[in-house]
């Protein structure tokens, strides 16, 4: 199947670089357009799956784009989500009377952006799956790895500070790191491990090394059909944007940039591999479901365990179970991350007629439901529902047998 | 703060003082404090570095400018971006965050029943620009201060009410 076509029409190119870089580590074909016209034009050469539309643009503004794309039968069944300043009780009105299939208010976070398309279109993560799905169709659909299954990191580093950084980032999570220090050592590392057992699960690069060795080196990766799917990010300061560009254009995943922030590094490895990283968070106890979220979880690692959580709640309920203990054990303090995560979860949970139960000290506890409706009016909620709405107290259990006896 | 139905000096300091921090804090990363304002500032404004500026015409009528120093301008465009930013890179990311503030000001009128609509953004470069409005009824400006910056970002909106 191909990649899902996405086409934003602003006339912002600051929009557009936040597009592409929110987008940067899924399988899916960019588009831009930087009016109506181009709009109109792009969506009847390209066909998209999906049109990310502004609404303030000169030429022709995204109300009246949006008219002449609905009016045209060929182009009339593309979903169409605006992204507009503009949420006026009015204007929102006006646009949803013309069938667009959703909004987006700005400013808006990456985490809106990639929640909504992912409601209209199947977000796959680039990396090993969508490789081995075009070198195995066998394995096609199946993840190949979860996050709590050995993971090898080969990381090619001059500065040996950097790889014990990545050690001691993911040392709790059981992953082994390899480290080398020039291309040239990583390239006789690979070509002596090549059994499936040793292949490494992603591959770090400095894009520092001379010659453009590190673009060599994922000549070499790439050449090699063991090491086809595995997943390489580039290793940079922040200013060395020529380098991202050129490692992006050549077939890096992404960047990860120095100084390196050691919280969210796990999680945006486990993105670039798109591995589930639920079994983390989520276990059976007996016939129910237990999410246990962390106070420091990441806004990458929240953006993923909401995508995950999805799947893994229908899921309950197919298997006949319909009661979830949310246990924030612990948490002292709620982040927009960890706070987002809640909100998600438990409305989904609510949907499914999922029955939830919170755990956890009531003396850090009770402030949520007052956190979450506060919360509520940035732009990073906007739009996910406060799952404590209408309740005043929120019953809090101090242990995992007493929520049971509750359900 | 509560406000009757008609847009006032007061309401259009409360608004920029919501959606400025709301703004930056969600594109950027980093918190914008509001200082004290003025709701009813001089109307002739001195604005430096980069400006962004939007007109309002409908039901109310008026002018947003948001003035970065050249310094602050290129440290949230980087730090948005996410790498370096040439000078139209910074001037983009100026408009667009204008927009943002004022489509939110916008949007707040328009549910007071005070439609009106925006100009496409643009942005001036230079120092001492003088900006003012004769015909506005209100002219409301206050300054934020960025974390991790000494510059501060300034806000001055001039509107009038259509007669």
């Amino acid at each position: 199947m191909s990649s899902p076509k996405i086409l934003s029409v602003d006339d912002s190119r600051m929009i557009h670089t936040l597009i592409n870089k929110g987008f940067a580590s899924y399988d899916v074909e960019m588009f831009f357009a930087s009016n109506g016209v181009e709009g109109l034009e792009a969506a009847a050469r390209v066909k998209p799956d999906v049109i990310l539309l502004d609404v303030t643009m000169p030429v022709m503004d995204g109300v009246e784009c949006l008219g002449k794309l609905k009016a045209d039968p060929s182009l009339k069944d593309i979903p169409v989500i605006m992204l507009t300043a503009e949420a006026g009780k009015e204007n929102v009105l006006k646009i949803a009377k013309m069938g667009v299939r959703d909004y987006i208010v700005k400013p808006f976070t990456e985490a809106n952006v990639i929640d909504r398309v992912s409601r209209l279109v199947d977000l796959k993560h680039k990396g090993p799956t969508a490789s081995a799905q075009s070198a195995n169709p066998q394995a096609a659909g199946k993840k190949v790895k979860s996050v709590t299954e050995a993971i090898k990191i080969l990381v090619v580093e001059e500065f040996p500070a950097i790889i014990e950084s990545i050690k001691k980032a993911v040392s709790n999570r059981g992953w082994e790191v390899i480290g080398c220090a020039s291309p040239a050592e990583a390239a006789a590392h690979v070509a002596s491990t090549l059994a499936p057992e040793n292949t490494p699960d992603i591959i770090l690069v400095s894009l520092a090394f001379p010659n453009n060795a590190a673009l060599t080196f994922y000549g070499t990766i790439r050449s090699n059909p063991t090491l086809r799917g595995v997943p390489v990010m580039g290793l940079c300061v922040k200013t060395a944007t020529f380098e991202q560009n050129s490692a992006k254009d050549t077939g890096f995943v992404g960047s990860i940039t120095k100084p390196l922030d050691l919280k969210e590094l796990p999680d945006r490895l486990v993105r670039a591999m798109d591995l589930d990283n639920t079994p983390l968070y989520y276990r059976m106890d007996e016939d129910v479901q237990v999410v246990t979220i962390p106070e420091d979880l990441s806004e990458i690692g929240s953006l993923d365990l909401v995508r995950y959580s999805r799947s893994r709640l229908s899921g309950l309920v197919n298997s006949g179970h319909n009661k979830l203990i949310m246990d924030l054990t612990g948490v002292k303090k709620f982040e927009v991350p960890l706070l987002r995560a809640i909100a998600c979860i438990l409305v989904e949970a609510a949907a499914l007629d999922i029955t939830w139960r919170i755990v956890g000290s009531d003396d850090d506890i009770f402030p949520l439901p007052a956190l979450m409706a506060s919360n509520q009016k940035i732009a990073a909620f906007k739009d996910i529902k406060n799952p404590f709405e209408g309740s005043k107290t929120l019953d809090v259990f101090p242990n995992h047998d007493a929520a049971k006896k509750a359900f | 703060m509560s406000h009757s139905n008609t847009p006032s000096s007061e309401l259009i300091l409360d608004t920029i003082n919501l959606y400025v921090p709301e703004v930056v804090q969600t594109m950027v990363g980093i918190a914008a404090t509001p200082n004290a304002g003025n709701a009813h500032a001089p109307q002739l404004s001195i604005l430096s570095g980069v400006t962004g500026s939007i007109g309002l015409s409908g039901k109310v009528n008026g002018m947003v400018y948001t003035a970065f120093t050249e310094k602050l301008a290129k440290i949230v465009a980087e730090k948005l971006l996410g790498g370096s930013a040439s000078d139209q890179d910074v001037a983009d990311v100026v408009a667009e965050l204008t927009n943002m503030v004022t489509g939110n000001l916008k949007s707040r009128l328009c549910d007071l029943g005070f439609n009106c609509a925006l100009s496409i953004p643009s942005v001036m470069r230079g120092d001492d620009i003088t900006v003012s409005a004769k015909n506005a009824s209100m002219s409301v400006s206050n300054t934020y201060g960025i974390e991790g910056c000494s510059d501060v970002l300034t806000v001055q909106v001039f509107a009038a009410l259509e007669q």
